[in-house]
């Protein structure tokens, strides 16, 4: 709808900064997904050793210890506030595209707060309930990402258009 | 544990060289040479040089030795205890005081187990002869060099009889 303001409304100098942060996003997603590839090898199985532990004489690789409740507390809040803020962003910058669907702009603005607290609740259920809710966070965790990098995606399409059309 | 033994101990935790803000508590390192050498041991304070080595005894038979060491983990000393046989082979550890928020993990028995036994002779490296624990690689790293060095020390004073 033309009332409704999008990136091509925005001075030239929004839309730069907007292009940066979410090229520095896009660079900082992808270095986590790294870290947790390198950690977990992004399978259910490593994920719930990770925070469950493993037994110390399994192998030969670097020992894992079942995470602490503190340990728990502390991930949960440092993840759950960092990445609520970038898909602040991103979802602005969502929300200034102009997409012909509105239902789908909506859906993508709120699906990651949603898969956030669907992840962190499984990973409180992996550790002290049963490990088979790795399969639940392998799964919110994978359709979070996946969110992540079409928003950044349209965000970007945008944003090239706009100066186009400059 | 006896009063004794906290006493010896107290005096040789405050003449430490590392400072009243690393040293282990009296009752802490006083249980954990109970669990190393059993209850009703004697506990005698050796000097070497500025070092306190701790020679523990039952009645005429030498248990071994003991020496309190602290490193730093990534900001935050760590405080813990090398235990020898006479024989000089490494006894056990333990960490006394963790001070970080992370990497607690190295105070657990199935790391510490993996020191017993071994010898200044060994291979005290991680990677080589010690495994890394995920999420505490760099308290790993300190505690076995510190462990490596006071294990070097206390062969070499015991072998050159500056310990007996």
């Amino acid at each position: 709808m033309s009332d409704r303001l999008t990136w091509g409304a925005l001075p030239p100098a929004i839309r730069t900064l907007a292009r940066w942060i979410t090229i520095v996003q896009l660079v900082g997603y992808t270095t986590s997904l790294v870290f947790v590839w390198w950690t977990t090898r992004l399978v259910p199985i490593g994920i719930a050793g990770h925070y469950r532990g493993t037994d110390p004489e399994g192998s030969e690789a670097a020992m894992q210890f079942a995470k602490s409740f503190s340990e728990m507390l502390t991930i949960t809040h440092t993840h759950l506030l960092s990445m609520a803020v970038i898909f602040v962003l991103t979802g602005l910058g969502v929300a200034l595209c102009a997409l012909s669907s509105e239902r789908l702009k909506r859906f993508l603005i709120a699906e990651p707060f949603a898969a956030l607290l669907v992840s962190f609740t499984a990973m409180w259920l992996m550790r002290y309930a049963d490990p088979r809710f790795a399969w639940l966070l392998e799964a919110s965790s994978g359709v979070l990402a996946v969110t992540f990098y079409v928003q950044s995606y349209l965000i970007l399409r945008e944003l090239a258009r706009a100066k186009g059309a400059a | 544990m006896t009063r004794a033994l906290l006493v010896v101990v107290s005096l040789a935790v405050g003449v430490a060289p590392a400072g009243p803000a690393q040293a282990a508590p009296p009752a802490k390192l006083a249980a954990s040479l109970s669990r190393l050498f059993g209850p009703g041991t004697r506990v005698d304070s050796l000097r070497v040089d500025s070092n306190v080595v701790l020679r523990i005894s039952r009645g005429d038979s030498l248990l071994g030795f003991a020496q309190v060491g602290n490193v730093i983990g990534k900001d935050q000393p760590i405080t813990f205890l090398v235990a020898v046989d006479p024989a000089d082979r490494l006894k056990d550890i333990d960490v006394l005081v963790y001070r970080e928020p992370y990497g607690g993990e190295v105070a657990y028995e199935p790391w510490r187990k993996q020191f017993r036994g071994k010898t200044a002779a060994d291979s005290l490296r991680v990677g080589k002869g010690i495994r890394s624990i995920s999420g505490a690689t760099i308290s790993v790293q300190a505690v076995t060099a510190g462990v490596r060095r006071i294990l070097g020390d206390l062969t070499a004073w015991h072998q050159a009889g500056a310990i007996r």
